[in-house]
């Protein structure tokens, strides 16, 4: 009788032994999910902002590219205008004689 | 011995699965920090694809708005230019006029521009406004009047105004009463067609 309730004592401590070692695995369990999840957010703001300080400044790198360019189509827009000013001045060096005796012509044609 | 045997067994199994566990839980962590990274990456890519188009798109504006005001400046710039071309041919016109008058050629031309105004005026009696310089020339008032008489049919007066006034060339006119005025100067003949002169100036410049 004494043997076996020394072997039932036995089972019974073996048994509260397993199931301290599962308490403490479940607990380690929980605390690695825990720290998961933290850690986890952390490295989805460190990816998120990594990417947006990247696109801020593709941002501004686009913006001096394309203000840039507005600069050279600005230039040429005026440097086309002034070419067209110069060859307007050009040909009307050869009918400005004819203009003025247009002029002159229709007030005295008027006398 | 067998019941030491059991409980040994019963232990080790328990702390195997226990690491199991834990396994399970590190491999899980690790996925959902990957998976975290990941979504990150997405999210800021679809903002960051957003922040690239909004950019290209203010660019895109200020470059139409600039180009437009650009187009303006350059139209103004040639039509400024085409504008000081033309005035210079209507200065250089007003030169040849002021020439003009200091030729032979100008005196029977001035006396037509009086026969014209007194006819217009239609006779009677008529002031004649010259400028200094024209007042001084030997102008045929007698020839004048006659002409204006023969083409009118009525009396006829004419005297040339003291009151001087200024103008490159030709004749002002004022009937006696002041009521009527015939304008038959330069100026107010380039006044009067300066819309039309410059138009044809346009046309014969620049077309």
């Amino acid at each position: 009788m004494s043997l076996l309730l020394k072997v039932f004592k036995e089972i019974k401590e073996a048994n509260l032994e397993t199931k301290k070692i599962f308490e403490e695995a479940r607990i380690q369990a929980e605390k690695i999910n825990r720290e998961a999840h933290q850690k986890a957010l952390f490295a989805y703001e460190k990816s998120y902002k990594k990417i947006l300080k990247k696109a801020e400044q593709e941002t501004i790198e686009l913006k001096k590219k394309k203000e840039k360019n507005i600069e050279k189509e600005l230039e040429k827009t005026k440097a086309d205008s002034e070419k067209i000013a110069k060859e307007v001045e050009v040909n009307s060096e050869r009918n400005f004689k004819k203009a003025v005796d247009y002029v002159f012509l229709t007030i005295i044609g008027e006398a | 011995m067998e019941l030491q045997n059991i409980t040994n067994t019963l232990l080790q199994e328990a702390k195997e699965s226990a690491k199991m566990i834990i396994n399970d839980a590190q491999e899980l962590s690790e996925k959902m920090i990957t998976k975290q990274i990941q979504l990150g990456i997405k999210e800021a890519n679809s903002k960051r694809l957003l922040m690239l188009k909004k950019a290209a798109n203010e660019a895109d504006m200020e470059r139409l708005h600039k180009i437009a005001n650009s187009k303006i400046t350059s139209n103004w710039i040639v039509l400024s230019r085409k504008g000081e071309i033309i005035a210079t041919v209507m200065k250089e016109a007003k030169k040849r006029l002021q020439n003009l008058t200091q030729t032979k050629k100008y005196v029977p031309m001035l006396e037509n521009l009086i026969i014209e105004g007194g006819v217009i005026l239609g006779g009677k009696k008529i002031e004649v406004f010259l400028n200094k310089k024209d007042s001084k020339l030997p102008l045929n008032f007698s020839k004048i009047t006659k002409r204006v008489i023969s083409r009118t049919k009525t009396e006829v007066k004419m005297s040339l105004s003291e009151e001087k006034i200024q103008t490159i060339g030709g004749v002002l006119l004022r009937t006696n009463d002041g009521k009527v005025i015939m304008d038959n100067t330069f100026d107010d003949k380039l006044r009067r067609k300066e819309k039309s002169l410059k138009d044809k100036i346009s046309k014969i410049l620049f077309i």
